[in-house]
């Protein structure tokens, strides 16, 4: 017997249809297909149950009411992209200020061995701890404006980017240094060449954590105290037993972070090209 | 009196640290050694008895705990930028080009300004790498990545070079093609080379001397002149009568260093 090639798989009207469409996709077109198929799946679960009286509109909404919400806050009144926008700018200066730190100190408690000794216990302890637990602290200095969700957004993602900064110039391969010691190399063409390019891939994966964190943190403080903010839209909406105005609020959340993240995806595979195919 | 050999230790004597209220490793043993400039010598002896300890003391990554070492009579303490040293392992930098990292010594050395690209272009040339410049090492085969490593040896433009079994890793094939392309270019330049190797053929085969190396702790156990003539070519060097005579000579003494563990 001969092995059928995809075309002929498609073609041959004997073979039951699903098997024919089967042939005619790539890989990457199936895998999008079945996950519309998803898509469709948990929607019509969604609306079945309230259409079917098992669960009210009050508890849980509806996919169409969501969707109508969804239109008249980013297209009709438009009112979502203020709220968007505080969030993402409390996000994206903490974040810059926690990167910027973390590596900084990151290289600082590798360098000088005692302090690192000293800092240990204190640094493990407020990276082990949930750190959005310091929130109300924030905003009781801070106040209730974007300033201590950037201090929150920052803070959290401080610790990450100091813990993968060390854990990468602690794993610099001594081989490496070594080598470009005996070439005569001075020790800050050591750092340059050797010890900051090892550590890339560890601030990458730190930075791809710390921004998930830093959404987290500044939405939260959103919620506890804010005036704007898509954690304060959701606070609010919650408190006016607005299911519809959540679901549509977690919805942009969870759209806008999936963006950033497919977007850091990208910025590591460049600048981690010398590595070739690096699962993510 | 004659010219200063180009390395020489003296007395040399080396201690690992104990490990868990162990004993302390003796690692070298008053060794003495002297090569001449110009002078090819490799090092054999049974594996882990100090070959490549000896060539970390010389490059100034390990200092000793007795003796010194001269480099053309003078005392050298710490790195010395006279000499270069191209490791066992695979020592690229990953994140760089084979161009990046052929110039990698000059920048190192600071003289990376107008014509250093010349340089970089023209030794990868020389070990027979053109067009591969912009090629990361992982996108290298192992021979192409060592060919590599001996271009940013010749960058550095070292008096003294240091080889610790830098083909070791290398299937059979590759690893006769680059002795092959070593020799040819060691014989146009004529640096002063410590190779050490656990092949006894690649040994004779390549060097002008080689020197037998004990077990632990290591010594200088034996010293032998090879006398073939240059330019040598590996497959017609195996084939000659002293090649013979000399891998039995020294191969009878250094199978009484290898112990079977």
């Amino acid at each position: 017997m001969s092995i059928a090639t995809r075309d002929e798989v498609a073609e041959n009207p004997e073979v039951p249809l699903r098997r024919r469409v089967a042939a005619r996709l790539t890989p990457g077109a199936e895998a999008w297909l079945l996950r519309l198929v998803a898509a469709v799946a948990i929607i019509g679960t969604w609306e079945g149950i309230v259409r079917a009286g098992l669960l009210t509109e009050f508890w849980i909404s509806r996919p169409g009411m969501v969707a109508a919400r969804l239109v008249d806050w980013l297209i009709v009144r438009g009112s979502m992209w203020d709220h968007l926008a505080a969030t993402l700018q409390a996000v994206a200066i903490g974040l810059s200020g926690g990167i910027v730190l973390g590596i900084v100190s990151g290289l600082v408690l590798a360098k000088w061995q005692r302090l690192q000794v000293a800092l240990d216990p204190f640094i493990m302890g407020l990276y082990s701890m949930p750190r959005a637990a310091l929130a109300p602290l924030f905003i009781m200095w801070l106040g209730i404006g974007i300033e201590s969700k950037i201090v929150l957004a920052g803070f959290v993602a401080f610790f990450v980017l100091l813990i993968n900064t060390y854990a990468g110039v602690k794993n610099v391969d001594p081989d490496l240094l070594n080598a470009v010691r005996t070439m005569g190399g001075s020790g800050t063409f050591l750092v340059h060449k050797v010890v900051l390019p090892s550590c890339v891939p560890w601030i990458l994966s730190g930075t791809r954590i710390g921004l998930a964190f830093s959404l987290t943190g500044a939405v939260f403080a959103e919620m506890l105290a804010a005036q704007k903010g898509v954690g304060w839209l959701i606070s609010r909406s919650s408190g006016l037993f607005d299911t519809t105005g959540v679901f549509a609020s977690i919805l942009v959340l969870a759209v806008v972070a999936m963006g950033l993240n497919e977007g850091m995806k990208k910025l590591e595979r460049w600048l981690l090209r010398w590595q070739g195919e690096v699962v993510l | 009196m004659s010219a200063a050999p180009a390395v020489a230790v003296k007395n040399l004597e080396l201690y690992f640290p104990a490990r868990d209220h162990g004993p302390a490793l003796h690692v070298l043993e008053r060794v003495d050694l002297a090569v001449p400039e110009g002078q090819l010598c490799t090092i054999v002896g049974p594996s882990g008895c100090g070959k490549s300890t000896m060539l970390n003391v010389i490059a100034g990554l390990l200092p000793p705990m007795g003796g010194e070492v001269l480099v053309f009579g003078e005392p050298s303490h710490g790195i010395n930028r006279r000499i270069g040293y191209m490791f066992q392992k695979d020592t690229l930098l990953p994140w760089a080009s084979a161009f990046q990292n052929v110039r990698l010594p000059l920048e190192a050395l600071g003289r990376a300004g107008a014509g250093s690209g010349d340089s970089a272009h023209s030794l990868l040339q020389l070990v027979g790498l053109r067009g591969f410049e912009r090629h990361y090492p992982r996108e290298l085969s192992g021979g192409m990545r060592k060919r590599v490593q001996l271009a940013r040896l010749l960058a550095q433009e070292p008096e003294v070079v240091l080889m610790d079994e830098p083909f070791g890793a290398l299937d059979a094939q590759t690893k006769l093609i680059l002795q092959e392309e070593f020799l040819r270019i060691w014989e146009q330049r004529r640096q002063t080379v410590l190779f050490v190797t656990h092949d006894l053929q690649e040994a004779i085969a390549l060097g002008d001397r080689v020197v037998l190396m004990s077990a632990r702790p290591g010594r200088i156990k034996g010293d032998w002149e090879v006398n073939m003539p240059r330019p040598r070519h590996i497959t017609d060097v195996i084939q000659n009568s002293q090649f013979t005579q000399l891998f039995n000579a020294i191969w009878g003494s250094l199978r009484e260093e290898v112990t079977l563990l």
